[in-house]
């Protein structure tokens, strides 16, 4: 073989400007860079539990304060670009909006970061009032940064919501089209247009959640920007304890339906079967459309002050929102997955481990959401127990997941990516049970220096912590090599 | 150790959990012997009605079953009719102004609030169980009906992210028994 100067490669997809399949690219390597460091301060806050390391509990308290905002942007906005990713093949949608939504966060993300680690703003990812401005260990700047930082996300998340709204409307005619009202009244339904997809009536749900969410965070934050700037503008606790968990629960919800959207699009490519749906995929979503946004007033069980129809209707809208996903869409997901010829890739694998991690964590989220269970459980690590569940193990795994899609997946896997999965998997299962223990035994979350049997639960979660890291970074790497490679044979994106 | 409500809670969410899980291995090993999709779907949809219902019903059950035992004042009439003995509870950064004794055997009373942010009101037992809790608002009282059964060394904790403090902020309460009748009455094991 006789060497040969090394030709120009043309590069798959570089044509010039901005794809839509590079703009998507982008926002992947952002968020899961993003995601990477604050898996580290996570790490760090268990190891600090654990007495392994020495944290200030102002240092501490910063740090959980960037990673819950953190990982709730960040698992927004990964969610939106891969739900956008199949949606731009279903509605006209532009790649500049999302290059806004994306570089919106990114800002906020650097203000709320800056305020954090420059300034030790630190009441937690929720900041509830009146604790940003009451016996604070950092200066007003950061505080009033950080919910500048929170209006940049917002907004860059409401453009890329009133992007969709407009392309379903354009596309079917109307919400309810998009929504798929027009299987029951097929007067509404455009001559020559289909029934919309389950990724479309996923995509209309979470913008009309999304963008009521997004409008309650905005006068949620400017109150508080409100009073920042006027120490003796009014705030009712009460009042603003009900905005601040409507804002917080729905929007960290909402990244399961923006999933969802990608699972409709995903399975049915790794298992050659067309995801069909009917009359009940429209009333799902309806329910959901409608029942989400009432599950709040389940974070307020313990504020006995709170009015008592809020209070049941919270649990009972916590329980009928889980109808859709349990008897819907994951059932939906099973069924398609069941003794199909389905092909086992990082992706496939991650999905499903993901549906069941969403599953999972729903379960331990209903016991919570149960009044007379959630007064042993509210604030226990029974809190981040479950949400890590369907957050880290089953949100985050469904971006893994679609990272390896979107790369490419034809050949099946080196036989090393097993290692890779194993390490991952004991680590994530190791890390929550060691929350869910200390949530069974009382622990509060949120604490420093947290009581018995805290530290001994997470010394052992730390260390697996660190084994779910090295997996993660393994099977990152592996699909960033893969990503490379595809570049220059032009493999596309699926099977 | 793991007693009470939280030992219901555990079985319920591992029996629950593994029931799941047990689901998914089954989908997942049914991978190996493919069909067509034409052959299993109706079936499907027949299960799926078989499960949505069942689920349904299932949610029913739970609402109804819970409702009747929720921790509110309104909800438990009764409490207000047995003379509780009310006790002020105010919590601040980073410690609570209360009483440092109290009766066994006595429905208490609890009316919290606090003087500054959000705090959380959690009594753990002697052995260290939570046993239930409420939270600290400002400008707001919590009414709290409590009965502490067994007499010995309790430990209040706030339960709710208040600032730098928030991880020292417990306090023991004194359980006396009420046989005893004095708040002078020794405590077993002091
Ligand atoms: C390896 C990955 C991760 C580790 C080691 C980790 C670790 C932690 C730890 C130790 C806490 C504090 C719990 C407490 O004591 O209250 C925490 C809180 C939290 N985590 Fe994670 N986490 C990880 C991934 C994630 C992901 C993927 C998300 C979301 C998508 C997430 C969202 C949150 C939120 C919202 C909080 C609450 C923050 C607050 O209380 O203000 N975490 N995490
Ligand atoms: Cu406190
Ligand atoms: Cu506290």
């Amino acid at each position: 073989m006789q060497a040969i100067a090394p030709e120009p490669i043309e590069l798959h997809g570089a044509e010039a400007g901005l794809t839509p399949r590079r703009m998507v690219g982008i926002g992947l390597v952002v968020g899961l860079i993003t995601i990477y460091g604050l898996a580290m301060i996570g790490g760090t806050m268990k190891a600090a539990q654990g007495n392994l390391v020495h944290l200030a509990p102002q240092t501490f308290y910063a740090l959980l304060t960037l990673h819950g905002a953190g990982m709730i942007s960040v698992v927004v906005l990964l969610t939106a670009v891969a739900h956008w990713y199949f949606l731009r093949n279903l509605l006209k949608l532009r790649v500049e909006v999302l290059l806004f939504s994306v570089v919106a966060t990114v800002w906020g993300l650097l203000a709320a970061g800056a305020a954090v680690l420059g300034g030790g703003f630190g009441p937690g990812w929720t900041f509830l009032y009146p604790l940003p401005f009451i016996g604070t260990t950092w200066p007003a700047w950061s505080t009033g940064l950080f919910f500048i930082g929170v209006l940049f996300v917002g907004i860059g998340f409401a453009i890329f919501l009133l992007d969709i709204l407009a392309g379903v409307i354009r596309e079917y005619g109307g919400i309810l089209q998009g929504l798929a009202f027009d299987t029951f009244f097929p007067k509404l339904r455009r001559p020559g247009k289909e029934v919309a997809p389950p990724t479309v009536i996923a995509a209309t749900m979470v913008a009309l959640d999304g963008l009521l969410t997004v409008a309650a965070g905005t006068v949620l934050v400017v109150a508080l920007l409100a009073r920042w700037a006027s120490p003796t503008f009014p705030i009712d606790p009460l009042w603003i304890k009900n905005l601040t968990f409507f804002f917080g629960h729905t929007i960290a919800n909402l990244t399961i339906y923006l999933s969802a959207g990608v699972i409709y699009a995903v399975l049915p490519a790794y298992t050659g079967r067309p995801w069909n749906t009917n009359k009940i995929y429209t009333l799902s979503w309806a329910t959901s459309l409608l029942f989400v946004p009432w599950a709040w007033p389940h974070h307020l069980y313990m504020d006995f002050v709170q009015a008592p129809w809020l209070q049941l209707f919270g649990e009972a809208s916590t329980y009928i929102a889980t109808i859709p996903s349990a008897v819907v869409t994951i059932f939906g997901a099973l069924l398609l997955v069941y003794r199909s010829n389905m092909r086992w890739r990082i992706g496939s694998v991650f999905f499903m481990a993901g549906l069941l991690g969403w599953l999972v964590g729903g379960i331990a989220a209903m016991l919570d959401a149960t009044i007379p269970f959630n007064d042993v459980l509210h604030n226990t690590l029974w809190v981040p127990a479950h949400f890590h569940t369907y957050l880290l193990g089953g949100v985050f795994l469904f971006v893994i997941g679609f990272a390896s899609y979107f790369v490419g997946e034809k050949a099946p896997p080196r036989a090393i990516v097993k290692v890779w999965e194993w390490l991952f998997f004991i680590g994530l299962v190791g890390f929550l049970l060691m929350f869910y223990a200390g949530g069974i035994d009382g622990v509060p979350r949120r604490e420093a220096t947290p009581p018995t049997p805290g530290p001994q639960l997470a010394a052992i979660a730390t260390g697996f912590v660190v084994i779910l890291l090295l997996g993660m970074t393994a099977l990152l790497i592996e699909i960033w090599m893969r990503a490379r490679r595809h570049a220059i044979t032009g493999e596309g994106e699926g099977l | 150790m793991i007693a009470g409500k939280q030992l219901i809670i555990l079985v319920l969410d591992i029996a629950l959990s593994a029931i799941v899980i047990v689901a998914f291995a089954w989908v997942v090993a049914s991978t190996r012997r493919p069909t067509a999709q034409s052959a299993v779907q109706s079936g499907g949809y027949r299960l799926r009605r078989s499960w949505g219902w069942f689920y349904g019903v299932l949610l029913a059950g739970a609402f109804t079953a819970t409702i009747w035992s929720i921790p509110y004042a309104w909800a438990q009439p009764a409490q207000g009719s047995s003379d509780p003995l009310v006790v002020h509870v105010v919590a601040h950064q980073f410690s609570f102004t209360m009483p440092q004794r109290l009766p066994a055997d006595r429905l208490i009373k609890f009316v919290v609030t606090s003087s500054d942010v959000n705090h959380g009101f959690g009594i753990y037992d002697p052995q260290g169980r939570l046993l239930g809790q409420v939270q600290a608002m400002p400008d707001y009282s919590n009414v709290f009906y409590f009965t502490f059964r067994q007499p010995g060394t309790y430990t209040i904790r706030c339960m709710e992210l208040c600032g730098v403090g928030h991880s020292d902020m417990f306090q023991k309460l004194a359980i006396y028994p009420t046989q005893t009748g004095s708040s002078a009455a020794s405590l077993p094991g002091e």
